[in-house]
């Protein structure tokens, strides 16, 4: 599993990394991989699903799925 | 006589007048569009100036802010000498050196909930330069309020995103974002970090999607989230639906 970790959620993430590859051996809630991965769920704003968006963070990802999440992005 | 092409600006605009399905009218239309600009610094000094360049012939531009040092590797309008100064007048300075044509409102405060519909109401649409989330919400409902497009732009790190929100014909900003997220009240300097090209990719996109809208030329970013990401130089197309049960623009 692909997983973008966008804007400054990165910081969070082991190594400070914007892009993690995972191998998922079962399906598992989106929110239980980024508690995983240190990245505090109340500031993801966004998550995009093999390129759709879905509303929930408790959304299930699979092996082969290609995660992005954001923070709110409200730099100008 | 306002959208008249004068001799000179025949010239001056010449390029766009060439352009399949623009032309004169096109140009006509520009000149007698009225754009407000919220916030002249990253965003909205790169979308101010190509606007102002495009020949918009009433650019609005709101900006209470003072140029600091840490402003100038990304806002083009401002340089090491102008720092303190006030931005909103070193910009319309520069803007107006770049194209006399233009006439520019300047509104010298924030955009607030008390003033917003005043202010936005004298303008055909709205192009977003702010750097938070709270006056973005107050360009929403206000434009949601008076039905005008809003053109949704945002940088963080190396991540930009585009929309253009117009009620009547698509979602509004809190159909894409119904809540804002528990955010710190102060971020730390790594998380308001941007690479200085970003703004200036996302700007020009915002300046495009509002030339799109008043010419009439194209589709708009109506009901698509444009994700720019500079790290792997990609653009991605999100849909956007309208929700009917948005507490913003909701019937």
């Amino acid at each position: 599993m692909k997983l973008y970790i966008g804007g400054y959620l990165g910081f969070y993430s082991p190594g400070q990394q914007s892009e993690i590859e995972l191998t998922l051996s079962e399906p598992v809630s989106l929110d239980a991989l980024l508690g995983e991965a240190g990245i505090p769920i109340s500031e993801v704003q966004l998550v995009l699903i093999n390129g759709k968006r879905v509303d929930s963070v408790q959304s299930v990802v699979q092996n082969q799925d290609a995660v992005k999440i954001f923070p709110a992005v409200d730099g100008g | 006589m306002k959208g008249k092409l004068s001799a000179s600006e025949i010239e001056r605009y010449t390029r766009h007048l060439a352009l399949p399905n623009f032309g004169h009218e096109g140009q006509e239309q520009l000149k007698a569009a009225s754009v407000l600009i919220v916030g002249v610094g990253g965003l909205g000094s790169i979308s101010a100036l190509y606007l102002t360049l495009a020949g918009v012939g009433t650019v609005g531009l709101i900006e209470d802010d003072r140029v600091s040092l840490s402003n100038l590797h990304r806002q083009i309008l401002y340089t090491t000498d102008e720092i303190d100064q006030p931005k909103l007048a070193v910009a319309t300075q520069k803007l107006k050196q770049h194209n006399p044509e233009v006439d520019f409102l300047n509104f010298s405060h924030r955009l607030t909930e008390a003033n917003a519909h005043e202010i936005v109401q004298r303008f055909d649409l709205v192009v977003d330069g702010t750097d938070n989330l709270i006056t973005r919400q107050v360009i929403n409902q206000t434009c949601v309020d008076l039905d005008k497009p809003y053109v949704y732009g945002a940088v963080n790190l190396y991540d930009g995103q585009v929309s253009v929100f117009h009620a009547s014909r698509g979602p509004c900003l809190a159909c894409l974002f119904p809540q804002i997220p528990d955010q710190q009240q102060e971020k730390s300097a790594e998380q308001l970090a941007v690479l200085n090209t970003l703004p200036a990719v996302v700007s020009a996109l915002q300046a495009t999607e509002a030339i799109k809208l008043i010419v009439g030329v194209g589709k708009p970013l109506v009901g698509t989230l444009l994700i720019y990401n500079a790290l792997n130089a990609a653009m991605e197309r999100i849909t956007i639906e309208k929700n009917p049960q948005c507490p913003v623009c909701g019937s």
